[in-house]
This record gives structure tokens, C-alpha cells and sequence, in this order.
């Protein structure tokens, strides 16, 4: 045991006590003087936990550090290449061809923008106000054979032709496509018979207008020729109540959905019947203004209970027994509408408890402070509140509950909407509104700018003042300039609610 | 209680815990899959690995040996560097050079959880600089040709974070 190199260590619970200084020393400088240089694996590792913007940074320190993040794809995945509105579009798109990008995002599409270099890393490609043709669009598709995701927003703008006939164009891998189609759904026809593997399909339509003729045909033939793979469709203010658009969806043959989302969409009551028995796992129903009974409501709650979202009119206030059976509701949104001669009683929902619940707003329904702190405390994690108190709630139990918001810590947004107070209440209001980042007064009639002031000194997190048709906010400047304020004025013949 | 023996580049022989010893990917595939069987005596040769690194590396082993397996992180968590143990930071806190040879060390013993912590390491060292100054940091020398910086920045000034 006389020279280091037979000398053993033993590694125990006394690491290294056998170990002489000496033996140390000698090792040490037995190490090779020549600075140590990292193998370009740990440096991709290293690089792995930079963000996007540090990593461009890293991108300019040398020739092997460029070509490291140049070559690898999981680290550009995390990019968004913007092809901006610019006459260098065309160099733009070279480098995307060039680069391995997997994102591109293009704003503002016309027609001197379209690639005219295959873009084969390109996945995902979101385009912003295309003012283009649809067989423009079609020739752009043939350029991108890896595309598995497609977003257009404001589809109304492209120019397709009402006769024609579009070249085809295979989408082959093609999962999720998301359509803003703005006023009309001839484009849906693009992807018809396209899209061998789509999974996932969102159609929304600008509010308030209608598909083609025949009715909803092109949203039909496209779920149809999509119906091997189709798993998740959502649809964003499509009126399902004008044919049985929504029925035949359903009945398509060989369609297994497994989520639906049906967002500010206009549904029958007998297409809701029709989902309810059809078994897919809706997360999201909006329902139309027909005033929704018992009836109704129990097919709901027994059938979809996994409901996230729900939106209703109703006449019901003994709303508990079904609300219970909602266990994952997050955002709830209750218009009551009561029947001619009904006897309108208490909404009570003090015993429902939902920690889920993150968005609420109750409108129109006679409510009383104290159950509704009762039910604040037992779902405490509400976000979202907007309460039009119509003339149900008096002042005080304003203050009552607006005493309690310290109770839901995470509460950030408040509507009120016609309450009677006054700028001396809202004294008395603003030391519970510490969490606030938004707030909205609506027609308001009592109260005005001091009040306005108050909240923006007060609430240091609001960013967000909303006003509107409140006459006495007219010339209001907030004093803190991090504060946007959104005014809606005042007709000038006040709508008085009482 | 089992031991092994590992010798190093410079011929320092070790006799470890097998469990220590085991944070090793690589000495943990000698052992079960190619069989080497450390009663024999034979010390298992680790040639990349000088004695000074393989101590610092044994040390870390013998506090992390009763960790259990790291979850399966997704891909937001594993982008943390400001997670590192208060132990695991102080033991990191050595000139650059004993870094990169741990690092290169630990890679080539397959120490994923070592590897991991070093790369969190060196990336909060690379957080927050210019480039200039992670050159400085690293010694790198600026090897673009001139104009070829702008370029790079030019040609992805238009990227940004993608939203998830």
C-alpha cells in the first residue's frame, strides 16, 4: 500500500477518512491541464432549460451553439415564427424552410405572402386574416405535407368563389383544424374528403349568422368524410335551432365522439334530449332562451355529468337538486326568466358546496345576502363574479356580501350591475376589494366619478374599469394610469329600472 | 454489506457501496446485465474518470442513494433551474473546470439525477447574460464571421414564445 495506485478507498458511512492529503494533492495534479469541453448532448440538455429568449441569446455566443439549437427540433418546437405583413415575406418564408421551425403564425395573409418553398417541418400554422382565395389557400396546403394543425381566423375574408370548383388538396396528416369562419362556412368544403386523420374540429361562426343552404350541409358532409377519426368537435355560436343540424351531426354513422363543446351555440330542447342519450362527454352546453324546466334540467344532470360549463334560462329557483349533480362545473351562468303569474321564491343555493367552481354570474333571480355567504364560503375559489341584483338586493346586503369577499381570496373580477349605492357605500365597499383586477359598474345611477377615483386609489390590482350607462361618470380621468378604463356612455334619456 | 471496486483513469482504486455504486447507469448495466461479479475482486476500470471527479461524484451518490425515483416530469417542470436542493447547490459551488468534468463524468457513468442538477446549474449561469458575457463565462471564443451575428438575430427576430 505504498504507491496511490494501490491504494483502495473505501466508501462508507466515513467517506474517504482513509484518504491522505498527500494521495489527494498527487491525484490532482495528475488531471490534465486542457480545459474541459462539454459534449454537445449536455449542452442540448443545458439549453433544454433556457426560455425561447434566453435561448436566442445562446444562439449568438458561437458557431456550435447556433447549429446545436438550429438542428434540434424539440427546442424550436417552442417557437412561434411570425411571417409578418412585410414585403420580405417571401425571405421570411425561406427561412422558415430552411430553419426547422415547427409553428408559424402568419398575420395578415394576402396573396403576395403565399410560400412558394415546401415548408416540411412546419406542423402547426396559424393564419390570421387571410384576404386571399380559397384556391390560393388550397395551392398554400400543398406546400406544407407535415401540417397536423390548422388554425384560420376570420375565414369571411377569403374569396372562394361560390362556383368554384376547388383543386383538390390531401391534408394527410391533419389532426386538429379550428375555423373562425366568420359569416359564411363554404371553406368548411376545402377539407371535405381532405383530412383522412382529423381528430379534432372547432367551426365558429360570427354571431348572429347563419350557414349556407342547405342548412349546415357543408358542416355535415365534413364530419361525415371525417367520421373514422373524428373524436372532439366544438362549435362556437352555431344556431342548431334553425333544422336538425345538430340531430344529424349526431346520427352521423361510425361518429364516436368523446367531447363536445357546445359554446354560446343555440340548441333545441330535443336535440339536448338527443345529446343526453347519445353518451359523449360534453364539457361545455350553452342553452338557448327557451325557458329551461325540470324536465330538461334532470336530463342534464343525469346525463352529462361531466358538465364544465353550463348556460341557461331558466324558471326554476329550487335549482340545488340539480346543481349538486354538476360536481365539475367551473363556470355556471343562470338567467332566470319567470313564467307569467309565477310566484317567485328564493334562490337559495347557501348548501351547494363546489370548490370547482370558478366563474359565476346570476342574473335576474331573487337572492338574499345571507345565503348567498353561505354559499361563498363553501366554494371558495370563485374568480368571476357578476351578480345584476335587479331590484331583489338592497344596499346593505351589497355590503354584507361585499364584507364577505374576503372570503374568496381569489375573487378578481366584479359586476354590479343597478345596485342602489351611493359614493359614501363604496367607502365603505373598496377595503374587500383588495384582489380585484377588474371591475365593471353598470347603469349605475347613483353613484359617480368620486366613487370612480375611490377603486382606482384603492384596489392596487384592478386594471380593468369598465363603466357603463352611468351618468355621472362623464369626463372621468383615472389617476393611476396603469388602469384601463372601458366607458360606455349614457344615453341621453336614462333607462330607469325602477 | 456488499462493495465494489472501481478503478479510475489515474489508477486510484475505490471500494464503494454496489448501492452507491449503482447510481451509475453504466456500472449498474455491468453488474446485472453483463454479469460482472464484484466478489471477484477485479475492480471495475472506469477509464474516462480521474479520482479527484469520481470522489466529488461518490459523495454526491452517497447522499442521493436513498432518493427515490424521480417522478416523470412534464415538459414546463423540467425547464425549472430554480429548484436545485440547498445540498446539491453548495456541493456544485466549485471552480467551472471541476463542473464540466463532473458533468462529463456523470454523463458517462449514466447519472441522470447528477446530470440533471448540472445542467440547471449551468443554465442559471447562461440566464440573464449577453452574449458576450456568456462567452467570457464559458471562454468561448466568438467564431461567427463579421456581419453573421446580425444575421442570426435578423432571421429570428420574429420568433417568440409559443403560448400551450
Amino acid at each position: 500500500m505504498s504507491a496511490p495506485n494501490q491504494t483502495a478507498i473505501a466508501v462508507g458511512s466515513s467517506i474517504f477518512a482513509r484518504v491522505s492529503g498527500e494521495l489527494l494533492t498527487c491525484a490532482m495534479n495528475r488531471r490534465t491541464k486542457r480545459p474541459t469541453k462539454l459534449p454537445n448532448e449536455v449542452w442540448l440538455n443545458i439549453f433544454g432549460h433556457l426560455t425561447p429568449l434566453q435561448l436566442l441569446t445562446a444562439r449568438l455566443v458561437c458557431r456550435n451553439w447556433n447549429r446545436l439549437v438550429g438542428n434540434s427540433s424539440k427546442l424550436l418546437d417552442q417557437y412561434k415564427v411570425t411571417v409578418p405583413a412585410a414585403n420580405d415575406a417571401v425571405v421570411r418564408w425561406k427561412h422558415v424552410a430552411t430553419s426547422r421551425y415547427t409553428t408559424v403564425k402568419v398575420s395578415s395573409f394576402t396573396t403576395g405572402m403565399i410560400p412558394t418553398v415546401p415548408l416540411t417541418t412546419v406542423r402547426s400554422l396559424s393564419l390570421e386574416n387571410p384576404w386571399i382565395t380559397a384556391r390560393q389557400m388550397v395551392k398554400m396546403f400543398s406546400f406544407l405535407p407535415n401540417l397536423q394543425h390548422l388554425s384560420v381566423v376570420a375565414v369571411a375574408n377569403v374569396n372562394y368563389g361560390l362556383y368554384e370548383t376547388l383543386p383538390a388538396v390531401q391534408l394527410d396528416r391533419l389532426e386538429w383544424l379550428d375555423l373562425d369562419l366568420g359569416e359564411k362556412d363554404g371553406f368548411l368544403g376545402v377539407f371535405q374528403n381532405n383530412c383522412p386523420r382529423l381528430k379534432g374540429l372547432q367551426v365558429k361562426m360570427a354571431i348572429k349568422k347563419y350557414l349556407e343552404a342547405p342548412y349546415g350541409s357543408k358542416l355535415l358532409d365534413l364530419i361525415n368524410s371525417t367520421r373514422n377519426t373524428l373524436m372532439q368537435v366544438k362549435f362556437n355560436q352555431i344556431d342548431f335551432r334553425k333544422e336538425s343540424l345538430l340531430t344529424d351531426i349526431l346520427a352521423v354513422e361510425g361518429l364516436k365522439l368523446k367531447h363536445v363543446t357546445l359554446t354560446s351555440s343555440l340548441v333545441r330542447p330535443s336535440d339536448i334530449a338527443l345529446l343526453c342519450e347519445s353518451q359523449v362527454d360534453i364539457e361545455g352546453l350553452m342553452l338557448p332562451n327557451d325557458n329551461i324546466g325540470s324536465v330538461i334540467f334532470t336530463n342534464i344532470v343525469s346525463h352529462l355529468p361531466n358538465l364544465k360549463e353550463l348556460d341557461l334560462h331558466t324558471y326554476l329557483f329550487d335549482l340545488l337538486p340539480f346543481l349538486v349533480n354538476l360536481p365539475r362545473l367551473e363556470t355556471l351562468r343562470m338567467f332566470f326568466v319567470s313564467l307569467v303569474g309565477q310566484l317567485v321564491e328564493l334562490l337559495d343555493l347557501s348548501a351547494w358546496r363546489n370548490p370547482n367552481l370558478l366563474h359565476l354570474s346570476l342574473v335576474g333571480f331573487l337572492l338574499k345576502s345571507q345565503t348567498l355567504l353561505a354559499f361563498f364560503k363553501s366554494s371558495p375559489n370563485i374568480r368571476t363574479l357578476t351578480l345584476n341584483f335587479s331590484c331583489t338586493i338592497d344596499i346593505h346586503d351589497v355590503l354584507v356580501i361585499a364584507g364577505q369577499l374576503k372570503e374568496l381570496r381569489e375573487l378578481s373580477d366584479l359586476t354590479l350591475d343597478r345596485c342602489v349605492i351611493t359614493d359614501n357605500d363604496m367607502l365603505l365597499l373598496v377595503p374587500f376589494m383588495n384582489n380585484l383586477t377588474a371591475l365593471t359598474f353598470s347603469q349605475m345611477l347613483t353613484i359617480g366619478v368620486p366613487s370612480g377615483q375611490l377603486v382606482v386609489q384603492r384596489c392596487p390590482k384592478l386594471e380593468k374599469l369598465t363603466v357603463i350607462r352611468c351618468p355621472f361618470f362623464d369626463q372621468f380621468v383615472p389617476q393611476r394610469s396603469s388602469v384601463r378604463v372601458y366607458m360606455t356612455p349614457c344615453p341621453t334619456i336614462i333607462y330607469l329600472p325602477y | 454489506m456488499s462493495t465494489i471496486k472501481l478503478e479510475t483513469s489515474d489508477g486510484v482504486k475505490f471500494t464503494v457501496k454496489t448501492q452507491v455504486a449503482k447510481c451509475s447507469g453504466t456500472i449498474r448495466t455491468m453488474l446485472e446485465d453483463i454479469g460482472i461479479n464484484p466478489q471477484d475482486g477485479e475492480a471495475i476500470p472506469l477509464s474516462n474518470v480521474h479520482s479527484t471527479i469520481l470522489q466529488k461524484i461518490l459523495v454526491w451518490a452517497e447522499h442521493h442513494v436513498d432518493d427515490p425515483e424521480p417522478p416523470r416530469e412534464d415538459a414546463d417542470a423540467a425547464k425549472r433551474t430554480d429548484d436545485i436542493c440547498s445540498w446539491d447547490e453548495d456541493f456544485l459551488k466549485v471552480d467551472q473546470r471541476t463542473l464540466f468534468d463532473v458533468m462529463l463524468a456523470a454523463n458517462y457513468l449514466d447519472m441522470k439525477q447528477l446530470i440533471a442538477v448540472c445542467c440547471k446549474t449551468v443554465a442559471n449561469m447562461i440566464k440573464g447574460k449577453t452574449a458576450d458575457q456568456i462567452r467570457r463565462t464559458f471562454n468561448i471564443e466568438n467564431d461567427f464571421p463579421p456581419g453573421e451575428e446580425d444575421k442570426i438575430r435578423l432571421r429570428n427576430q420574429f420568433c417568440e414564445e409559443r403560448s400551450r
